[in-house]
């Protein structure tokens, strides 16, 4: 039984700079720490990585797995979860996420819309749940863009709104840096 | 659409306090003092020694007043990236992201793997009188 809903909202940047603190990958551990431990690539291919994310629950280090793939220039889907360690009862082995999130320009041209969507395939017997996951995982996508955009105002305010010649540094690591320059640094 | 909204960051405001009582300073802690400026330092007394920097991270931008300071290698570790940096010198010291993210530090022509980042953190004078410590930016800078 699939659950699919939209976590919709504006960001108060520009496309470039939602897209730069997503791909910041470095970051996910430390700004991220209440929610993420650690964040680790396992294989990439192309605009596809595979991902191990772990964070703690009552005391175990739990996490998943999954393929992020990034299209030009602010769509992220993330697909295949399993749980790790994969021996520990999860939630992934019960639950199938598909997520799709969409950074595009407001019409106004004065904000980026967020747009997330997520498709939550789970057994009939956690259908009852899924208005208490949604809850859940809203909540998550909201506090880590709200640590994201605390952020990028500091940035705002030191270097200006727009500014990201600190992403395109050569000593500065990203995410599918050069699809990400060949389209932000034009 | 109704519950549309534009997520808006917060920044910490300056600090408000310009010198801080000797006997306040507590070890291994980072405070925050205000420069005359308008800008904010951050304080670290470790030993006998006290040093200040300009609580900003060379590296993003970071605000170094929410930075951790670790006394086991007494370096100050900033909070968006974790980037380690000698509380006594200023230097950076270690970006422990490499290992995580090894598989994908691979050279390019946007990014250097093995360039040797020159971070380093805007030292201040650190200026004791009367047992009030304050850090005079414009004229201690260093």
């Amino acid at each position: 039984m699939k659950h699919r809903f939209c976590v919709l909202y504006g960001m108060d940047c520009t496309l470039g700079e939602a897209v730069a603190a997503y791909l910041d990958a470095e970051h996910y551990a430390y700004l991220h720490q209440e929610h993420i431990c650690t964040h680790e690539a396992l294989h990439a291919e192309g605009n596809k990585i595979v991902i191990r994310q772990t964070w703690k629950l009552l005391g175990f280090t739990v996490g998943n797995e999954c393929t992020a793939e990034y299209q030009v220039p602010g769509r992220f889907l993330q697909y295949n979860f399993k749980p790790y360690p994969h021996w520990l009862p999860s939630i992934y082995h019960l639950i199938k996420p598909y997520t799709d999130l969409n950074y595009y320009p407001d019409p106004t041209g004065t904000h980026t819309v967020s747009e997330l969507w997520i498709e939550l395939d789970m057994p009939f017997f956690l259908w009852p749940l899924r208005g208490w996951l949604e809850k859940k995982l809203r909540k998550l996508k909201i506090d880590k863009d709200q640590e994201d955009m605390d952020m990028i105002a500091r940035r705002h305010e030191l270097f200006g709104r727009g500014n990201m010649a600190s992403y395109f540094s050569r000593n500065q690591f990203m995410l599918h840096k050069q699809a990400f320059m060949a389209y932000f640094n034009r | 659409m109704s519950d549309y909204f534009i997520m808006k960051g917060k920044v910490l405001p300056p600090a408000s306090a310009s010198s801080l009582k000797s006997a306040d300073i507590a070890p291994d802690t980072l405070h925050p003092i205000a420069l005359p400026d308008g800008k904010t330092a951050i304080v670290l007394r470790h030993g006998n020694d006290v040093t200040a920097y300009l609580a900003q991270c060379p590296h993003m931008g970071g605000d170094l007043t929410q930075a951790k300071y670790c006394s086991k290698d007494n370096t100050i570790r900033c909070f968006w990236h974790g980037y380690h940096y000698d509380a006594g010198s200023g230097e950076f010291t270690h970006n422990p992201n490499i290992e995580p993210m090894q598989l994908l530090r691979t050279a390019s022509p946007c990014f250097d793997s093995d360039k040797k980042v020159a971070y380093r953190l805007q030292k201040l004078e650190v200026i004791i009188e009367d047992d009030c410590v304050r850090v005079d930016y414009a004229k201690g800078k260093l």
